[in-house]
Protein backbone atom coordinates (compact mmCIF):
# COMPACT_ATOMS: atom_id res chain seq x y z
CA UNK A 1 0.00 0.00 0.00
CA UNK A 2 1.49 3.42 -0.87
CA UNK A 3 2.39 5.48 2.20
CA UNK A 4 0.03 8.35 1.27
CA UNK A 5 -2.88 5.94 1.10
CA UNK A 6 -1.96 4.62 4.52
CA UNK A 7 -1.89 8.13 5.95
CA UNK A 8 -5.21 8.91 4.28
CA UNK A 9 -6.72 5.72 5.72
CA UNK A 10 -5.34 6.59 9.17
CA UNK A 11 -6.79 10.10 8.99
CA UNK A 12 -10.13 8.65 7.93
CA UNK A 13 -10.14 6.29 10.91
CA UNK A 14 -9.21 9.08 13.32
CA UNK A 15 -11.63 11.61 11.89
CA UNK A 16 -14.39 9.08 11.34
CA UNK A 17 -13.87 7.85 14.88
CA UNK A 18 -14.33 11.33 16.29
CA UNK A 19 -17.52 11.75 14.32
CA UNK A 20 -18.88 8.40 15.51
CA UNK A 21 -17.84 9.19 19.08
CA UNK A 22 -19.74 12.48 19.00
CA UNK A 23 -22.79 10.78 17.48
CA UNK A 24 -22.79 8.11 20.20
CA UNK A 25 -22.52 10.71 22.92
CA UNK A 26 -25.34 12.88 21.60
CA UNK A 27 -27.82 10.35 20.31
CA UNK A 28 -28.59 7.04 21.93
CA UNK A 29 -31.82 6.63 19.97
CA UNK A 30 -32.45 3.05 18.75
CA UNK A 31 -32.03 4.24 15.13
CA UNK A 32 -28.56 5.54 15.88
CA UNK A 33 -27.55 2.34 17.59
CA UNK A 34 -28.94 0.25 14.72
CA UNK A 35 -27.06 2.38 12.19
CA UNK A 36 -23.87 1.98 14.21
CA UNK A 37 -24.36 -1.79 14.45
CA UNK A 38 -24.42 -2.00 10.65
CA UNK A 39 -20.97 -0.47 10.51
CA UNK A 40 -19.28 -3.08 12.73
CA UNK A 41 -15.66 -3.50 11.68
CA UNK A 42 -15.71 -6.52 9.36
CA UNK A 43 -13.19 -9.07 10.64
CA UNK A 44 -13.48 -12.84 10.87
CA UNK A 45 -10.66 -14.58 12.72
CA UNK A 46 -9.84 -17.58 14.88
CA UNK A 47 -9.42 -16.91 18.62
CA UNK A 48 -6.71 -18.62 20.65
CA UNK A 49 -9.17 -21.29 21.77
CA UNK A 50 -9.95 -22.18 18.15
CA UNK A 51 -13.30 -20.39 18.00
CA UNK A 52 -14.25 -18.32 14.93
CA UNK A 53 -14.93 -14.74 16.00
CA UNK A 54 -16.17 -11.49 14.47
CA UNK A 55 -16.64 -8.02 15.97
CA UNK A 56 -20.13 -9.17 17.03
CA UNK A 57 -18.60 -11.88 19.24
CA UNK A 58 -17.56 -9.16 21.71
CA UNK A 59 -20.79 -7.14 21.56
CA UNK A 60 -21.47 -5.48 24.90
CA UNK A 61 -17.76 -4.95 25.51
CA UNK A 62 -15.32 -2.37 24.23
CA UNK A 63 -12.47 -3.85 22.21
CA UNK A 64 -8.89 -2.61 22.26
CA UNK A 65 -7.14 -4.21 19.30
CA UNK A 66 -3.42 -4.40 18.50
CA UNK A 67 -1.80 -6.03 15.46
CA UNK A 68 1.64 -7.59 16.00
CA UNK A 69 3.57 -10.87 16.02
CA UNK A 70 5.01 -12.94 18.86
CA UNK A 71 8.62 -12.90 17.58
CA UNK A 72 8.62 -9.10 17.64
CA UNK A 73 11.22 -8.56 20.39
CA UNK A 74 10.65 -4.96 21.38
CA UNK A 75 7.60 -3.00 20.25
CA UNK A 76 4.97 -5.77 20.63
CA UNK A 77 5.85 -6.94 24.16
CA UNK A 78 6.24 -3.31 25.26
CA UNK A 79 2.78 -2.47 23.88
CA UNK A 80 1.13 -5.59 25.33
CA UNK A 81 2.72 -4.98 28.74
CA UNK A 82 1.18 -1.51 28.69
CA UNK A 83 -2.19 -2.95 27.62
CA UNK A 84 -1.98 -5.39 30.54
CA UNK A 85 -1.22 -2.46 32.86
CA UNK A 86 -4.34 -0.67 31.54
CA UNK A 87 -6.46 -3.71 32.45
CA UNK A 88 -5.06 -3.66 35.98
CA UNK A 89 -5.56 0.09 36.34
CA UNK A 90 -9.19 -0.18 35.21
CA UNK A 91 -10.00 -2.60 38.04
CA UNK A 92 -13.52 -4.05 37.83
CA UNK A 93 -14.30 -1.80 34.81
CA UNK A 94 -11.90 -4.01 32.80
CA UNK A 95 -14.63 -6.68 32.80
CA UNK A 96 -16.24 -4.73 29.95
CA UNK A 97 -13.05 -4.34 27.93
CA UNK A 98 -11.69 -7.03 25.63
CA UNK A 99 -8.04 -6.59 24.70
CA UNK A 100 -7.25 -8.42 21.45
CA UNK A 101 -3.87 -9.22 19.92
CA UNK A 102 -4.19 -9.98 16.21
CA UNK A 103 -1.15 -11.70 14.76
CA UNK A 104 0.13 -10.57 11.37
CA UNK A 105 2.19 -13.79 11.34
CA UNK A 106 -0.42 -16.58 11.22
CA UNK A 107 2.10 -19.00 9.64
CA UNK A 108 4.07 -19.15 12.91
CA UNK A 109 1.54 -17.80 15.43
CA UNK A 110 -0.93 -20.64 15.81
CA UNK A 111 -3.84 -20.18 18.25
CA UNK A 112 -2.00 -22.36 20.81
CA UNK A 113 1.24 -20.34 20.46
CA UNK A 114 -0.71 -17.08 20.86
CA UNK A 115 -2.45 -18.31 24.01
CA UNK A 116 0.88 -19.31 25.50
CA UNK A 117 2.44 -15.92 24.63
CA UNK A 118 -0.43 -13.82 25.96
CA UNK A 119 -0.62 -15.66 29.28
CA UNK A 120 2.68 -13.96 30.12
CA UNK A 121 0.89 -10.57 29.97
CA UNK A 122 -2.67 -11.09 31.24
CA UNK A 123 -4.97 -14.07 30.98
CA UNK A 124 -7.82 -11.76 29.92
CA UNK A 125 -6.10 -10.83 26.65
CA UNK A 126 -7.26 -12.92 23.70
CA UNK A 127 -5.10 -13.69 20.67
CA UNK A 128 -6.61 -13.80 17.19
CA UNK A 129 -5.13 -15.65 14.22
CA UNK A 130 -6.59 -17.15 11.04
CA UNK A 131 -5.63 -17.78 7.45
CA UNK A 132 -3.30 -15.27 5.80
CA UNK A 133 -6.30 -14.02 3.79
CA UNK A 134 -8.40 -13.52 6.95
CA UNK A 135 -5.59 -11.65 8.66
CA UNK A 136 -5.03 -9.42 5.60
CA UNK A 137 -8.77 -8.68 5.43
CA UNK A 138 -8.88 -7.80 9.14
CA UNK A 139 -5.88 -5.49 8.78
CA UNK A 140 -7.57 -3.76 5.86
CA UNK A 141 -10.76 -3.34 7.89
CA UNK A 142 -8.84 -1.54 10.64
CA UNK A 143 -6.61 0.45 8.26
CA UNK A 144 -3.57 -1.46 9.56
CA UNK A 145 -0.41 -1.66 7.47
CA UNK A 146 1.92 -4.63 7.70
CA UNK A 147 4.64 -5.97 5.50
CA UNK A 148 6.80 -9.07 5.78
CA UNK A 149 10.51 -8.89 5.11
CA UNK A 150 13.50 -11.16 5.53
CA UNK A 151 15.79 -10.33 8.45
CA UNK A 152 18.84 -11.77 6.68
CA UNK A 153 19.32 -14.32 9.48
CA UNK A 154 18.37 -17.93 9.92
CA UNK A 155 15.90 -19.17 12.49
CA UNK A 156 16.62 -22.05 14.88
CA UNK A 157 15.79 -24.57 12.14
CA UNK A 158 18.11 -22.97 9.60
CA UNK A 159 15.25 -21.48 7.56
CA UNK A 160 15.35 -17.81 6.47
CA UNK A 161 13.98 -15.69 9.32
CA UNK A 162 11.44 -12.99 8.63
CA UNK A 163 9.85 -10.13 10.53
CA UNK A 164 7.20 -7.49 9.96
CA UNK A 165 6.87 -3.76 9.80
CA UNK A 166 3.44 -3.05 11.23
CA UNK A 167 1.16 -0.28 12.46
CA UNK A 168 1.91 0.39 16.12
CA UNK A 169 -1.52 1.77 17.07
CA UNK A 170 -4.17 0.26 19.32
CA UNK A 171 -7.70 0.50 17.96
CA UNK A 172 -10.76 1.19 20.07
CA UNK A 173 -13.96 -0.56 19.00
CA UNK A 174 -17.25 0.29 20.72
CA UNK A 175 -19.72 -2.10 22.33
CA UNK A 176 -21.59 -2.46 19.02
CA UNK A 177 -18.44 -3.46 17.12
CA UNK A 178 -17.86 -0.08 15.48
CA UNK A 179 -14.27 1.08 15.05
CA UNK A 180 -14.02 4.39 16.93
CA UNK A 181 -10.42 5.52 16.67
CA UNK A 182 -6.75 4.68 16.92
CA UNK A 183 -4.49 5.53 19.86
CA UNK A 184 -0.80 5.16 20.48
CA UNK A 185 -0.43 3.02 23.60
CA UNK A 186 1.49 5.84 25.36
CA UNK A 187 -1.36 8.34 24.83
CA UNK A 188 -1.88 10.01 28.23
CA UNK A 189 -5.63 10.20 27.56
CA UNK A 190 -6.11 6.51 26.80
CA UNK A 191 -6.77 5.30 30.36
CA UNK A 192 -9.14 8.20 31.10
CA UNK A 193 -11.01 7.78 27.81
CA UNK A 194 -11.44 4.05 28.46
CA UNK A 195 -12.63 4.69 32.01
CA UNK A 196 -15.17 7.31 30.81
CA UNK A 197 -16.46 5.05 28.03
CA UNK A 198 -16.72 2.02 30.33
CA UNK A 199 -18.52 4.01 33.01
CA UNK A 200 -21.04 5.28 30.46
CA UNK A 201 -21.83 1.65 29.55
CA UNK A 202 -23.03 0.74 33.07
CA UNK B 1 56.67 -6.86 49.60
CA UNK B 2 57.86 -6.11 46.07
CA UNK B 3 55.61 -8.86 44.77
CA UNK B 4 52.66 -7.37 46.63
CA UNK B 5 53.38 -3.91 45.21
CA UNK B 6 53.67 -5.33 41.72
CA UNK B 7 50.41 -7.17 42.23
CA UNK B 8 48.69 -3.99 43.45
CA UNK B 9 49.99 -2.00 40.47
CA UNK B 10 48.86 -4.65 37.99
CA UNK B 11 45.51 -5.08 39.70
CA UNK B 12 44.74 -1.35 39.84
CA UNK B 13 45.75 -0.98 36.19
CA UNK B 14 43.38 -3.77 35.23
CA UNK B 15 40.61 -2.17 37.26
CA UNK B 16 41.31 1.20 35.65
CA UNK B 17 41.17 -0.28 32.13
CA UNK B 18 37.91 -2.09 32.88
CA UNK B 19 36.37 1.14 34.16
CA UNK B 20 36.82 3.01 30.89
CA UNK B 21 33.61 1.46 29.63
CA UNK B 22 30.92 0.95 32.25
CA UNK B 23 27.88 -1.17 31.46
CA UNK B 24 25.06 -1.04 34.01
CA UNK B 25 21.45 -2.14 34.50
CA UNK B 26 21.72 -4.97 31.95
CA UNK B 27 18.54 -7.02 31.63
CA UNK B 28 16.64 -9.28 29.25
CA UNK B 29 12.91 -9.75 28.93
CA UNK B 30 11.84 -13.15 30.22
CA UNK B 31 10.56 -15.52 27.56
CA UNK B 32 6.94 -15.08 26.53
CA UNK B 33 5.54 -18.56 26.03
CA UNK B 34 7.76 -20.55 23.68
CA UNK B 35 8.78 -17.57 21.55
CA UNK B 36 12.49 -18.05 20.67
CA UNK B 37 13.16 -14.29 20.42
CA UNK B 38 13.64 -11.65 23.11
CA UNK B 39 15.49 -8.39 23.70
CA UNK B 40 18.29 -7.19 25.97
CA UNK B 41 18.77 -3.68 27.30
CA UNK B 42 21.48 -1.84 29.26
CA UNK B 43 23.19 1.47 29.83
CA UNK B 44 26.71 1.93 28.50
CA UNK B 45 28.95 4.79 29.51
CA UNK B 46 32.34 5.84 28.16
CA UNK B 47 34.37 7.14 31.12
CA UNK B 48 37.58 7.20 29.10
CA UNK B 49 39.26 10.15 27.43
CA UNK B 50 38.96 8.76 23.90
CA UNK B 51 35.92 7.89 21.79
CA UNK B 52 34.99 4.23 21.52
CA UNK B 53 32.46 2.19 19.62
CA UNK B 54 30.23 -0.73 20.62
CA UNK B 55 30.58 -3.16 17.73
CA UNK B 56 28.69 -6.31 18.66
CA UNK B 57 27.17 -8.41 21.39
CA UNK B 58 26.95 -12.12 22.00
CA UNK B 59 25.49 -14.42 24.61
CA UNK B 60 25.78 -18.12 25.27
CA UNK B 61 22.00 -18.17 25.90
CA UNK B 62 21.08 -17.64 22.25
CA UNK B 63 22.24 -18.40 18.74
CA UNK B 64 22.31 -14.74 17.72
CA UNK B 65 22.29 -11.26 19.17
CA UNK B 66 22.23 -8.07 17.12
CA UNK B 67 22.05 -4.36 17.82
CA UNK B 68 18.71 -3.06 16.63
CA UNK B 69 16.57 0.01 16.82
CA UNK B 70 12.79 0.28 16.81
CA UNK B 71 11.70 3.30 14.83
CA UNK B 72 8.26 4.68 14.10
CA UNK B 73 7.37 6.31 10.79
CA UNK B 74 3.80 7.53 10.19
CA UNK B 75 2.41 5.12 12.75
CA UNK B 76 4.33 2.12 11.42
CA UNK B 77 6.81 0.33 13.71
CA UNK B 78 9.96 -0.89 12.00
CA UNK B 79 13.22 -2.37 13.22
CA UNK B 80 16.54 -1.35 11.79
CA UNK B 81 19.87 -3.06 12.26
CA UNK B 82 22.35 -0.74 13.99
CA UNK B 83 25.92 -1.40 12.73
CA UNK B 84 27.59 0.11 15.83
CA UNK B 85 27.03 2.60 18.66
CA UNK B 86 29.50 5.47 18.96
CA UNK B 87 30.46 6.67 22.43
CA UNK B 88 32.24 9.99 22.79
CA UNK B 89 34.27 10.57 25.96
CA UNK B 90 31.81 11.05 28.81
CA UNK B 91 28.87 9.95 26.72
CA UNK B 92 26.35 7.35 27.82
CA UNK B 93 23.76 5.57 25.71
CA UNK B 94 20.71 3.80 27.09
CA UNK B 95 19.13 0.84 25.36
CA UNK B 96 15.47 0.71 26.46
CA UNK B 97 12.11 -0.70 25.31
CA UNK B 98 10.77 1.02 22.21
CA UNK B 99 14.16 2.19 20.93
CA UNK B 100 17.69 0.82 20.85
CA UNK B 101 17.81 -2.83 21.89
CA UNK B 102 19.72 -6.03 21.42
CA UNK B 103 17.60 -8.43 19.43
CA UNK B 104 18.27 -11.87 20.90
CA UNK B 105 17.28 -14.68 18.53
CA UNK B 106 17.20 -18.46 18.61
CA UNK B 107 17.18 -18.80 22.40
CA UNK B 108 18.60 -22.14 23.48
CA UNK B 109 16.14 -22.40 26.38
CA UNK B 110 13.32 -20.19 27.64
CA UNK B 111 14.57 -17.37 29.90
CA UNK B 112 12.95 -17.35 33.32
CA UNK B 113 12.66 -14.23 35.50
CA UNK B 114 15.44 -14.05 38.07
CA UNK B 115 18.00 -15.95 35.99
CA UNK B 116 21.35 -14.36 35.15
CA UNK B 117 22.60 -14.42 31.57
CA UNK B 118 26.16 -13.51 30.55
CA UNK B 119 26.51 -10.91 27.78
CA UNK B 120 29.76 -10.12 26.00
CA UNK B 121 29.98 -6.64 24.49
CA UNK B 122 32.76 -5.98 21.99
CA UNK B 123 34.20 -2.47 21.74
CA UNK B 124 36.59 -1.11 19.15
CA UNK B 125 39.13 0.03 21.80
CA UNK B 126 38.07 -1.46 25.13
CA UNK B 127 37.77 -4.93 23.62
CA UNK B 128 35.48 -7.39 25.35
CA UNK B 129 33.37 -6.28 28.28
CA UNK B 130 31.47 -9.02 30.10
CA UNK B 131 28.30 -8.35 32.07
CA UNK B 132 25.67 -10.41 33.84
CA UNK B 133 22.19 -9.49 32.65
CA UNK B 134 19.19 -10.15 34.84
CA UNK B 135 16.14 -11.82 33.30
CA UNK B 136 13.09 -9.74 34.17
CA UNK B 137 9.43 -10.70 33.93
CA UNK B 138 6.69 -8.25 33.05
CA UNK B 139 5.46 -7.66 36.61
CU1 LIG C 1 14.81 -5.82 16.91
Amino acid sequence: MPRWLLIAAGALVLFGGLAVGITLRQATAPEARAAAAKAAVPYKLLDHNGRTVTAASYRGKLQLVFFGFTRCPDVCPTTMAKAAALLKDLGPLAGKLQVLFVTVDPKRDTPAALKDYLLAFDERIVGLSGSEEQVAAAAKAFGVYFEEHLTGFEDGEGAPDYAFDHSNAVYLVDDAGVLLRAYVIDDVNLLGDLRDALERMK
Amino acid sequence: MKALLLFLVLFSNAAFAADTIVVSDAWLRASLGKVPTTAAYFKVENRGAAPDKLLSISTTAAGMAHLHESVETNGVAQMRPVPSIELKPGQSVVLAPGGLHVMVMNLKAPLIAGEKVPLVLRFEKAGEVKVEAEVRGLK
